[in-house]
């Protein structure tokens, strides 16, 4: 998978599952104050990665970390490196 | 205008209103059912009361933490605990006549389990070892527990408990007995997480006690409870939707038969497939929503009600699980005995009297054998009343099946009984509402988010056994979790504290 359709899965499924707006999508915004996710959201959101990627998210620290969109693909990103390898 | 509505007056409901009024609010308490508490209310047949919804816990005893629960909502005043045999509470018999009797007491557990199975000495010692260490830190139970000391990732991330056992033993025995106590929750040992049934199980390995009077007296000491405290208890009102201001705030209740109560904070303490019904469809974001329906039920069950011509000696202060050789429902089509992705304990009844601890009449008794409703899914369009014969039919076959057991095992029941009675999950779809006859609600299981309090929609809550677990102390801890939310935790854990020094 490209990193660009990795960030279209994500921002797919956040668009759908959160009902948030395609077109303002932009990695620099924050989850919170630009795009109306608050802390209730966050298990959400785990659970909306997990369905996506089909795998465990069990670094909670890193996802109490996460404030932008783009923080969001880089945590995946991650992830991901860590399962091929 | 009340300060806060609770939708549902079962044990959790009960909780949250006498926290609530205790804390000064006006509030009310919205049941469907003629009177509150119908679970634990139980029915009355053939003369003899017929517990539902209780019969045994754990934590009941002096100092524990269900009776300090008590001690602060004032039920203790109207209730009167009776231990069971502290030699053994629960008794496990197989058909090849192995036979336990699980004693009160973590040491005496792992002393007599251990002359049973010799070898598994350091197995049974760290089974009860991590289940207690589990069950004596409950949050609320153990007011010296931090709140929110179990993150919601390390419960969705904890082995099975088939998991947990593989790993302890490879004794097949061993394991199905310490997987025999699923039935106090209905989740299967494959899906359940090990803490999660540590959670439920713990308490009864340190004291396992009943209610003199059964499920009814506890609701009798509840309902006491509510009129001292002020709470008006609005029975036979169904609620059929939360209402929302503009600003997306909980604004009250509308009942089916159109009245509208009016409250800014509403908690619901029914099924979370029922409490998204009572909500237009937008208010939830798709995720939040597919995450409450897409629930699993926890297992069903075939109830056999008996009465008996005298008391019984054996189920005096004990229940028996009784292992057969083969399963109790005879299969229709065949297929497994499935239900969300977990299996039945097919061949396990467990018999206990019909009403716990009522002296020395205990002049009854029910079977509960573990089944699913899709085993009667050709007879769900039917209800309560109206069932064909075909259904009729299928249920004397399973009563003579589940009587055929007893007899080989007890026949002393058998001997004694004079008449009985099937409920089959259908039935107890009927009566208790409950989708698809599920004992205890949703289920709790591995890899799936624990559900909060606190939602989206600003004044509404959520509580119940969907929320902590099943049974009269989950249910009552959801209620102090969610009072928690609203009222500050340290403020509730602050008052168990005292209850704990005046206990004491
Ligand atoms: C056969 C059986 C045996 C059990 N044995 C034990 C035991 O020995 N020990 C133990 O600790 N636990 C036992 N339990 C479990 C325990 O009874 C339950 O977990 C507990 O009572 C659940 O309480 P609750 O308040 O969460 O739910 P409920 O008691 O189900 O409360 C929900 C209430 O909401 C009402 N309601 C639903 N929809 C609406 C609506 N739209 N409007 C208004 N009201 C509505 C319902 O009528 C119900 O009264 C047993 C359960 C069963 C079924």
């Amino acid at each position: 998978m490209t990193e660009q359709q990795m960030i279209t899965i994500i921002n797919d499924a956040l668009v759908e599952e959160f009902e948030l707006d395609a077109d303002e999508m932009q990695p620099e915004l924050s989850i919170y104050d630009d795009l109306g996710l608050d802390s209730l959201d966050t298990v959400d959101m785990v659970i909306v990665l997990e369905g996506a990627f089909k795998f465990k998210i069990r670094e909670e620290a890193e996802i109490k970390e996460i404030r932008t969109l783009g923080d969001i693909h880089e945590f995946v990103k991650r992830k991901l490196a860590a399962e091929v390898n | 205008m009340y300060d806060a509505l609770v939708v549902g007056s079962g044990v959790s409901g009960l909780t949250n209103a006498l926290l609530l009024a205790q804390a000064g609010q006006r509030v009310a308490v919205v049941e469907r059912a003629q009177q509150c508490a119908p679970l634990l209310r139980g029915f009355e047949r053939w003369g003899i009361q017929f517990d539902t919804g209780f019969h045994y816990a754990g934590a009941l005893a002096d100092g524990e933490g269900l009776q300090r629960f008590f001690n602060l909502l004032g039920l203790d005043r109207h209730v009167e605990i009776e231990p069971m045999r502290s030699s053994g509470f629960d008794r496990i018999i197989t058909a090849a006549g192995f036979s336990y009797d699980f004693p009160v007491g973590g040491d005496e557990i792992v002393r007599s389990l251990s002359d049973k199975f010799p070898r598994e000495r350091s197995a049974i010692r760290r089974f009860i070892d991590d289940t207690l260490q589990v069950s004596d830190h409950l949050p609320y139970i153990n007011p010296t527990t931090p709140i929110d000391q179990l993150s919601a990732f390390d419960r969705a991330h904890d082995v099975s408990l088939t998991d947990y056992l593989a790993a302890l033993t490879t004794n097949p025995m061993l394991r199905r007995l310490l997987s025999l106590h699923c039935l106090l929750h209905g989740i299967a040992p494959e899906r359940v997480p090990f803490r999660f049934h540590a959670s439920v199980i713990g308490p009864y390995f340190r004291s396992a006690s009943t209610i003199v009077g059964g499920g009814l007296a506890l609701a009798n000491a509840f309902e006491r409870c509510l009129n001292e405290a002020g709470v008006d208890l609005i029975c036979d009102a169904e609620v059929e939707q939360i209402l929302l201001s503009s600003n997306e705030g909980v604004e009250g209740v509308e009942l089916s038969d159109g009245t509208v109560i009016h409250s800014q904070t509403v908690i619901s303490t029914i099924h979370p497939h029922y409490t998204l019904n009572c909500l237009p469809d937008r208010v939830f974001r798709p995720i939040y929503r597919k995450r409450l329906s897409s629930l699993d039920e926890s297992m069903s069950a075939c109830v056999l009600f008996a009465r008996c011509r005298q008391p019984l000696e054996v189920l005096r202060g004990r229940n028996l699980y009784l292992l057969s050789a083969s399963a109790t429902s005879p299969p229709i089509q065949q297929q497994h005995q499935q239900y969300g992705r977990g299996s039945v304990d097919e061949k396990l009844l467990y018999v206990t009297s019909a009403n716990a601890a009522s002296g020395s009449d205990c002049g009854g008794f029910m079977v509960i054998a573990p089944t699913t409703a899709a085993q009667f899914s050709q007879w769900c369009q039917s209800r309560l009343g109206q069932r064909p014969d075909s259904y009729n039919m299928y249920k004397q076959r399973i009563s003579a099946q589940m009587i055929g057991q007893l007899e080989q095992s007890q026949p002393e029941l058998i001997a004694a009984m004079d008449r009985c009675q099937l409920a089959t999950p259908l039935t107890l779809r009927d009566y208790m509402f409950s989708p698809d006859g599920a004992l205890y609600g949703v289920q709790h299981q591995v890899d799936q988010y624990p559900l909060q309090a606190i939602t989206r929609i600003k004044g509404l809550y959520l509580s119940g056994q969907a929320l902590i677990a099943p049974g009269v102390m989950g249910a009552m801890i959801s209620g102090f979790s969610t009072c928690g939310t609203i009222l500050g935790h340290d403020r509730l854990v602050g008052e168990l504290k005292q209850c704990h020094q005046t206990i004491q």
